[in-house]
């Protein structure tokens, strides 16, 4: 068996998530600092959620005096898109993998985490997941635990540089494939000048963000998908 | 405000339960041609509908985070990995805002 080098293969590939999940949750432990969540809290919410949206928008929730019905239906828009990646998920990890490994993959399924599974061969090994877990569960508590204790002592401009890691690894796993394929990058252009022009337009700029990105998500992958479903099963 | 501990656990519970249904449940191969599509491009759309536009406000001025979404797209596209990518953005974005400022 091969378990442990999986495991190794994913702690290696999550290592850039982990930095990126450093700098985020550095400043999720600062802002729910500011907002009056004690740092043993804002700590305890990161390890147990793992979800950065989620999370900010919980904070929000729970310092503007919400009720746990409000909490519960936030966290249920917000985080809705976790849903469609679990289905894609659902059909990548090994058949005979064991029930109580598919439980423990599903907990580590965040958009970075996801991306990372997608471009990994096929199919997905839970040890491979567990890796990329056991990086990326530690930095996101340890971070949140650094931002709320020590605050502000980065200077501005680097927490900035630093907020912009997660969008480059987001996107440094959906372009790359792109570039042999023109029917993704067409769908990927599409993608954001839909999603670009929703965060505008009067009517849809007022839905909240997790429903929007949902919607969007099922219209414009329902189109792609009657318009050109793909020849065989699919393995890219 | 309630018991904070009730709701850290209400919050991930519920993150829980959206994340593991359909890896509990969707364990055979789905057969369907139009599921399976759809299952393929979810994330090349989810993806990207969330990176754009919330990375033109990543940062913090439009023009740092132009910069870095410009490094971004120009370097994944040339294949790099994701470390030099990412890395090469935040030192664009860091380079910009100390220039600009």
């Amino acid at each position: 068996m091969s378990r442990n080098s999986d495991v190794l293969r994913g702690m290696r590939d999550a290592v850039p998530v982990g930095l990126g999940y450093l700098a985020v949750s550095f400043a999720f432990g600062l802002a729910a600092a500011r907002m009056g969540i004690p740092a043993l809290s804002a700590t305890l919410m990161s390890l147990s959620n793992l979800t950065s949206a989620g999370q900010f928008a919980g904070v929000g929730v729970i310092s503007a005096g919400g009720g746990l019905a409000e909490l519960a239906l936030t966290q249920l828009v917000i985080n809705a898109r976790y849903f469609l990646m679990s289905c894609a998920l659902s059909q990548r990890i090994a058949p005979h993998a064991p029930l109580w490994q598919r439980a423990v993959v599903s907990f580590g399924v965040t958009d970075e985490v996801f991306a990372l599974s997608m471009a990994a061969p096929k199919p997905l090994s839970p040890h491979y997941s567990f890796g990329m877990m056991g990086v990326c569960i530690p930095s996101w508590t340890l971070g949140t635990a650094l931002g709320a204790t020590l605050g502000g002592v980065l200077p501005a401009p680097l927490m900035n540089a630093l907020g912009i890691a997660l969008y480059a690894m987001l996107t440094a796993a959906i372009v790359p494939p792109s570039r042999d394929n023109r029917l993704l990058r067409f769908i990927i252009v599409l993608s954001m000048a839909v999603s670009g022009a929703a965060a505008v337009l009067p009517v849809l700029s007022t839905i909240p963000k997790g429903l929007r990105i949902v919607l969007l998500t099922v219209v414009i992958t329902g189109w792609a998908a009657l318009r050109h479903p793909l020849e065989e099963a699919p393995d890219a | 405000m309630h018991n904070i501990y009730l709701m850290i656990l209400v919050m991930a519970l519920v993150t829980y339960f959206i994340r593991a249904l359909p890896i509990l449940l969707l364990r055979r191969q789905i057969r369907n041609r139009f599921i399976n599509s759809f299952l393929y491009y979810v994330p090349y759309v989810t993806l990207s509908v969330m990176i754009f536009p919330d990375v033109l406000t990543s940062t913090g001025m439009l023009w740092s985070a132009l910069a870095g979404f410009g490094t971004m797209l120009v370097l994944s596209f040339m294949k790099k990995n994701m470390f030099l990518v990412a890395l090469a953005s935040c030192l664009v974005v860091f380079l910009t805002e100390t220039l600009v400022a």
